[in-house]
């Protein structure tokens, strides 16, 4: 089990997981989201490499409107 | 009323280019054409149906979005990329949100990540309560977000320093406010902004304040070159026919010169909210009584007022301008009697307009043609 922030949550995991499998957890099109991962973007083509470990924190992002 | 004179040749050539050639002189920001000058921010609407109806009402081609958290808790919620479909518009990610350079900063690059966009409504607005620009924070954060290749549109109080500062560092264009955001106040900040307008050499996109087309009117006819319209639009009320409606008030924002033929003072009263320029046009009345009534409409009318073809009474009564029926004097005589005032004539394709527009640019001053717009 690791612990980790997502949008100042605290989130459960049963192990290291990848960001991509992460957001598939969610339901979220990866494609329609930003990530900032411990303070640093994330590329889009980097989803698959980057994991998520024990005390991290993720920011996820998405469009919403507004002027 | 001075605040709607006819102005200087440049002044009213936009307001041609507004009218009659928006599909042929497209405004061009950071080597990008876009046909309309109407950019439409995207919050605020009561539904996502009123949303995607307006958008398409106005014809506008660059849509403004905000970034927010994901909630966790409603993860798969639709998202604005659903609901809007991006082919048809371009996006303008902004920074809403952030009081601070560096939080901008992060926002446009969290943005920008997402692979739709490296343009960037630059806004920072530590003031909750009037949505004041901070315009230190602003210059900071551009400075960074030049260098790192954004196409960075700054949203700014209307100061013509801070504009040419920006301008300087290499932002695409420059968005100064017409009054604080969702106050729909109209242009408060006209001298400045036409002094911004003067100076520029990036397009000016008057942001913010906006309320009703005739605003819109004038900020293009103090020669801006689009105008962000979000809150007059999102906030339009459909179920009332007395008020205009969301489609309506979206489609008169993207063609801002919309005249109302009124014949008598009265009626120019009761019709100038709605409309962004009025023509007075009684060929019944005695020339005393047209006077009379062109006297009272000029001296109260909070848009520009044109005669119907009487030169003569235009200079009696100080009116902005003159509107040629199609078969009256040419548009250069008329030139010769008004001087630098508007002239306008009446026509009914797009090939008459450019034959008058022609016609007007030959005789070395200011027109505009109205396509089918009355009669």
């Amino acid at each position: 089990m690791i612990a980790l922030q997502v949008n100042g949550k605290r989130v459960e995991l049963d192990q290291a997981t990848p960001l991509l499998a992460y957001l598939e957890q969610l339901g979220v099109n990866p494609r329609a989201v930003a990530v900032e991962h411990n303070g640093e973007i994330i590329e889009r083509a980097s989803y698959a490499s980057v994991t998520l470990g024990d005390g991290d924190q993720v920011e996820i992002v998405r469009m919403v409107g507004g002027g | 009323m001075g605040r709607w004179s006819a102005g200087p040749e440049g002044r009213a050539r936009k307001l041609l280019g507004v009218q009659t050639l928006t599909h042929t002189d497209p405004l061009v920001v950071a080597g990008v054409e876009l046909r309309s000058r109407l950019f439409i921010g995207t919050g605020k609407y009561p539904t996502e149906e009123s949303m995607v109806a307006a958008l398409e009402a106005s014809g506008c081609e660059l849509v403004t979005v905000a970034l927010r958290r994901l909630d966790l808790d409603d993860p798969k919620k639709k998202t604005i990329l659903d609901v809007i479909d991006w082919k048809r518009y371009r996006i303008l990610p902004n920074t809403a949100g952030c009081r601070t350079a560096d939080e901008a900063i992060r926002i446009a690059r969290l943005a920008r990540s997402m692979g739709l966009s490296d343009w960037v409504k630059l806004e920072v607005i530590p003031d909750p309560r009037y949505l004041f620009p901070d315009p230190e924070e602003t210059l900071k954060a551009a400075r960074v977000l030049v260098d790192e290749g954004f196409q960075v549109l700054p949203y700014i109080n209307a100061d013509p320093v801070l504009a040419r500062k920006l301008e300087e560092i290499g932002t695409v264009t420059v968005m100064p406010l017409g009054s604080p955001i969702g106050s729909g106040q109209g242009i408060q900040t006209m001298e400045q902004i036409r002094i911004i307008i003067e100076e520029a050499r990036v397009p000016v996109v008057v942001d913010a304040g906006i309320g009703v087309p005739s605003d819109a009117a004038l900020a293009m006819e103090l020669g801006a070159d689009a105008v962000l319209v979000n809150t007059a639009i999102a906030l339009a009320s459909d179920p009332q026919p007395e008020l205009p409606d969301r489609r309506r008030v979206a489609t008169e924002l993207a063609r801002p010169v919309a005249m109302a033929i009124v014949s008598s003072a009265e009626a120019g009263l009761r019709a100038a909210p709605r409309a962004t320029i009025l023509q007075l046009r009684a060929p019944g009345l005695h020339t005393v009584d047209l006077e009379r009534e062109a006297s009272a409409l000029v001296g109260s009318s909070t848009v520009p007022v044109v005669i119907s073809s009487r030169c003569d009474v235009v200079l009696a009564c100080g009116a902005a301008g003159v509107n040629l029926p199609e078969r009256d004097i040419s548009t250069r005589d008329a030139r010769t009697l008004v001087g630098e005032r508007l002239v306008g004539r009446s026509v009914h394709s797009l090939e008459s307009a450019k034959a008058a527009e022609a016609e007007g640019a030959r005789a070395g001053a200011a027109g505009y043609a109205a396509i089918g717009l009355f009669e």
